[in-house]
């Protein structure tokens, strides 16, 4: 419906990017094997926040726009399997600000998106589970919770 | 009194420092940002919550009711979710301002998104603005420029679109006198006819700020005559100091009238227009302080009820019981609710799409409210009751029985 807008909009969250973004984080727009720029699909890298058990760890993530972007949100995605009581096993993000019916509005920049996930890494919502291992363990063994976040912090060194 | 206005202006000249004046003008175009695409707006549209989009932005994000069944029909601000029903229309005045305060960069701007409209056949209302020509120009430009990347089917859809519209633009500059006549004859009717608005530029009230050749005079409110205090912009585009239209006598009608065009304002009353505020008072500290004093005074005068706080959603609600057609994608060009739901009539003589189409009380009311888009809609035009014509158009309407039975459960429409 909406062509047109999509990739204007993402222009600009690109330039906006690179002009200024919060520190230790990476987004760029997705490149093909011959170097051509995909401005619908972004890789992107996220630190777990200074001082929690989510610390060390970069994550990768996979932000998907859609044409109908910025009407809809983007989906948004951790490699399949990621630790988290709000990741599909897909990988895919469950959360409010991504969702068009709860929280999402056509003003959210991509920077707020990854900032919110960011948040979300240590602040799960119990509310809204999408994956039962790690949301048991969080529910009935903070204790395995709390190391099975360590070692997939481990798992996911800084990039060189 | 003229005398310390005087004095005021001169305190109102000297706000920037020169070497700062470049960092300024950049922040004051962030303040018109539109935040669905990030750039500068164009044919600013400002909803009944006061945020500003591109005229573009605001059509293409709106609900246009194809995913009834899961949303409803109404739309939510892109900025801060309030749902609405109405779809603005395009503040000429702001556009004119816009033009006037950041010339070079507005213009680029109109050029690139006329480019953008055309691509999407939902063409913004032209004014008349001198921009015209150069916007030809512009497309032909951009038409040569998307054919070096053919390889690409969006870029190849793109250059069939602008040139499939390219003759019946140039045609457009043909007719142009005529256009021109006809819209300064509307503009007059709206009460910003050119000399009016040089008029207003000799005005001896007028301040300007330094840096961006602004006026006072740009943006005043034509109710009090006087540079706009806590502005807030109806559906119908037009702009008022809150004061103006709250405290107007006439209590004795529920719904707010336009006092400019005299349409009526559907759906929620306006908010503040916060950007606007906020630039207002940045540029013109003295000027403004002095109007948010006068309203304030004005305000513990008047001992009448505000409107705003009788205002309700009364028309909508009205409506709301006989709900019977929502047609899908197509909007009323009179009050502008989108998608248009009741007895709607379309009219034969526009061009299909974006079309012209009218709900019922804005047909009943027998005026000819200029289109939500560019289209050159006459009296003359000869509008028909859609689903009792042709039935070419049965398309695109949706007859759904009973609403209130059917929300959540019917898939969405297939189109």
């Amino acid at each position: 419906m909406s062509g047109g807008i999509a990739r204007g909009r993402l222009a600009e969250e690109r330039k906006a990017w690179r002009k200024n973004h919060p520190h230790g984080f990476v987004a760029r727009p997705d490149s093909g094997p011959d170097g051509s720029m995909n401005l619908m699909v972004w890789q992107c890298t996220l630190p777990g926040k200074t001082g929690t058990d989510w610390e060390g760890g970069f994550f990768p993530l996979a932000i998907h726009f859609s044409e109908d972007y910025p009407s809809k949100p983007p989906k948004c995605k951790f490699p399949a399997g990621f630790f988290h009581p709000n990741v599909y096993p897909s990988g895919t993000v469950c959360l409010s600000i991504l969702n068009e019916d709860s929280g999402w509005r056509p003003a959210i920049t991509v920077k707020q998106i990854l900032v919110g996930i960011q948040e979300l890494l240590d602040q799960p919502n119990p509310a809204d589970p999408a994956q039962t291992e790690a949301y048991q363990l969080f529910i009935q063994d903070p204790e395995e919770y709390k190391r099975r976040v360590k070692l997939q912090a481990k798992n996911y060194p800084p990039p060189v | 009194m003229e005398t310390s206005d005087e004095e005021k202006i001169g305190s109102a000249l000297v706000p920037v420092k020169n070497d700062a004046a470049e960092e300024f003008s950049n922040d004051v175009t962030d303040v018109f940002t539109c935040q669905i695409c990030l750039e500068l707006v164009h044919k600013p549209v400002v909803n009944a919550c006061g945020h500003m989009f591109c005229f573009l932005c605001v059509h293409l994000t709106m609900n246009h009711g194809w995913e009834w069944a899961v949303h409803g029909s109404e739309s939510s601000c892109p900025l801060c979710r309030r749902q609405y029903m109405h779809f603005p229309r395009v503040c000429e005045q702001l556009h004119f301002f816009l033009l006037h305060a950041f010339p070079d960069a507005y213009r680029r701007r109109c050029k690139e998104a006329h480019v953008e409209e055309i691509r999407s056949k939902f063409v913004s209302p032209q004014f008349d603005d001198g921009l015209q020509l150069d916007l030809t120009e512009a497309i032909v430009g951009e038409s040569s420029h998307s054919d070096l990347d053919s390889g690409k089917q969006a870029a190849k859809e793109a250059v069939e679109t602008i040139s499939g519209e390219g003759s019946p633009l140039v045609a457009d500059t043909r007719v142009d006198p005529q256009r021109t006549n006809s819209s300064s004859s509307r503009e007059q009717e709206d009460g910003y006819d050119l000399e009016g608005r040089s008029a207003n530029c000799k005005d001896e009230n007028e301040v300007s700020s330094s840096s961006t050749g602004v006026a006072t005079s740009d943006l005043k409110c034509s109710v009090c005559n006087d540079l706009l205090c806590r502005p807030v912009v109806l559906n119908c585009g037009h702009v008022f100091c809150e004061e103006c239209i709250t405290s107007r006598d006439d209590a004795e009608e529920s719904a707010l009238r336009c006092s400019t065009c005299s349409s009526i304002h559907p759906g929620q009353s306006p908010s503040l227009f916060l950007e606007l505020h906020d630039y207002l008072d940045k540029t013109f500290p003295s000027e403004y302080a002095r109007r948010q004093r006068e309203m304030a005074e004005r305000n513990n005068k008047s001992c009448v009820p505000k409107k705003s706080e009788q205002l309700s959603n009364k028309p909508g609600d009205e409506e709301k019981s006989s709900f019977r057609i929502v047609h899908l994608g197509v909007g009323c060009d009179g009050c502008g609710m989108f998608p248009m739901i009741g007895r709607g009539f379309h009219c034969m003589g526009c061009e299909r799409v974006p079309g012209y189409d009218l709900c019922l009380s804005c047909y009943e009311s027998q005026t000819t409210p200029a289109g939500r888009f560019n289209q050159k809609h006459t009296r003359e035009h000869r509008m028909v009751e859609i689903g009792t014509h042709a039935s070419e158009d049965d398309e695109y309407v949706e007859d759904i029985d009973d609403l209130t039975e059917v929300d959540g459960i019917l898939p969405s429409p297939e189109f």
